[in-house]
């Protein structure tokens, strides 16, 4: 562990209150639940901390937060796929219904929910980066380590299957 | 179409951490920023106790070396009005005394203690210091003058390593000479040593200054016999070396001559004298002055003859020292008849 000045400290703090909200925007609408969005935030700081005060070095805060939060995203899809409802139903686990989430919130909010949660995972993702997050192309392929051009063609199938549900 | 859909999820942008949810999340990391702080704090903290722990024998044996050194290093230059002035005469000098294990390092350091007892008198005349603590120093300077008058004496009295000056004097004739001037010079400087002694009365400045300079001149003095015996001790060793040489080159000689004789020389046992030169040489390397039974021409004294080893005379070698003829398997004198048998 390297000795962090006060300095750096102060610096870190700092980018957390620039980009704490913009993650959690982020979290929350891919993974729709506020409860688990908040912890995906607070685990993606502690890991970026982690990070620097095991010697690592980082270029672009942001950029790197949004990976950390993708990977935690990532993780968190795979894990709620492996975990079958029936298995969770057999050991006591009393899913809310669906829209629970949206019942607290305002109305505007929950027919984007409506909007994401019908469209796959990946198309969601990519619609999340660049219209809530207002990321370009060519960070949203950064981020997800893939091509500009691939990034391009998802996004313009997700557009239009977002469009027919909201236009059915 | 495409401003409807960026329109629709434009208003996403509104949708944030709540300011409690905000607060407690940078509290958590504020808190895991600190406690790693104190836990590297800890570690420094800890780290040195740990060390003092574990090695606690060790830290204060050098604490105890560290403090010893640093005394005696201040009591070294210490004068009497000062704290560590006992220190310095009282476990300083005593340790110095016990390597002080020949008479010649006895009598230097007992010169050299002299000499810091003059420094310190001059210091304390200097300071104008109080009667009683000069008086004390001039005592002391005293008693250690007369300490070293007779360290000197006994260095002088030890050495028992001389030959007898009469010995051999036509081969080495310049070096018998040094050897008596550096004597006679050494007993006069003895002498001198021994009329100036220091008064124990009271006196005034100008006496007292005066009988520091006597003081002065009779440690150096005292210096300089211990030269003038190491010149002499040293003549010596080299004039006895050069005897053991010449000894040893006429034995060669005898030997060499004895064995080109195969069949003719009956019986001569050379053994003994060579057993004899031998005893010498080791005596005279190991400086052991009982083998040799020799004594220190003292005035007007004259030395008892050196024991010598005899060797038997063969014709057509000279030897160093005066021989007798002798046979000694037969036990008798060999005569001319004899050699004429032998084919000589």
């Amino acid at each position: 562990m390297r000795k962090i000045s006060k300095n750096q400290e102060q610096e870190f703090i700092s980018h957390y209150d620039t980009l704490s909200d913009t993650l959690f925007r982020h979290c929350f609408f891919r993974v729709s639940n506020r409860e688990v969005a908040l912890d995906m935030v607070q685990e993606g700081f502690t890991k970026t901390w982690q990070h620097i005060i095991h010697g690592g070095k980082i270029d672009n805060m942001k950029a790197f937060l949004y990976k950390v939060m993708n990977n935690l995203v990532i993780d968190y899809y795979r894990k709620r796929k492996s975990a079958s409802l029936d298995v969770l139903l057999e050991d006591g686990f009393d899913p809310p219904s669906p829209g629970h989430e949206n019942i607290i919130l305002n109305a505007e909010y929950s027919e984007v929910i409506k909007v994401l949660e019908n469209i796959p995972e990946s198309d969601r993702d990519v619609i999340v980066f660049r219209y809530i997050d207002g990321l370009s192309v060519k960070e949203i392929a950064k981020a997800q380590n893939e091509s500009e051009n691939a990034v391009s063609v998802r996004l313009h199938r997700a557009l239009e299957k977002a469009r027919k549900i909201l236009n059915p | 179409m495409k401003d409807k859909i960026e329109q629709f999820f434009h208003k996403t942008k509104t949708f944030n951490l709540s300011s409690k949810e905000k607060e407690a999340i940078r509290a958590r990391l504020l808190l895991e920023m600190q406690s790693r702080r104190q836990q590297e704090n800890s570690k420094n903290f800890f780290a040195w106790r740990i060390f003092l722990s574990r090695h606690s024998v060790g830290v204060a044996l050098v604490a105890i070396l560290f403090f010893t050194g640093a005394t005696t290093t201040f009591a070294e230059k210490s004068f009497p009005d000062s704290v560590f002035f006992p220190i310095k005469i009282h476990i300083n000098e005593k340790v110095l005394g016990l390597f002080a294990t020949s008479p010649q390092s006895y009598a230097e350091l007992q010169i050299k203690l002299a000499e810091r007892r003059l420094d310190e008198v001059l210091y304390l005349e200097a300071e104008s210091a109080n009667a009683e603590t000069r008086q004390v120093a001039r005592q002391r300077l005293e008693e250690q003058t007369k300490n070293a008058e007779m360290g000197v004496e006994s260095f002088v009295a030890y050495d028992v390593s001389e030959i007898d000056v009469s010995l051999a004097t036509e081969e080495a004739p310049e070096e018998t000479q040094e050897i008596t001037s550096g004597r006679a010079l050494m007993n006069a400087t003895r002498s001198e040593v021994s009329q100036s002694p220091v008064s124990r009365t009271t006196f005034d400045r100008d006496e007292l200054i005066e009988k520091i300079r006597i003081s002065r001149d009779k440690i150096h003095d005292l210096r300089k016999i211990i030269y003038q015996k190491n010149d002499l001790s040293s003549l010596k060793k080299l004039r006895l070396k050069k005897e053991i040489f010449l000894t040893e080159k006429a034995l060669f000689e005898i030997r060499e001559k004895l064995n080109s004789d195969e069949g003719s020389w009956n019986g001569a046992d050379l053994r003994d004298v060579e057993e004899r030169v031998y005893k010498i040489e080791t005596s005279a390397n190991e400086d052991n002055r009982d083998s040799l039974r020799l004594e220190i021409i003292e005035g007007d004294q004259q030395l008892p003859k050196a024991d010598v080893p005899t060797l038997p005379e063969v014709k057509g070698v000279s030897s160093p020292l005066n021989t007798t003829i002798i046979d000694t398997k037969m036990g008798k004198e060999i005569d001319d008849e004899t050699d004429d048998k032998r084919g000589r």
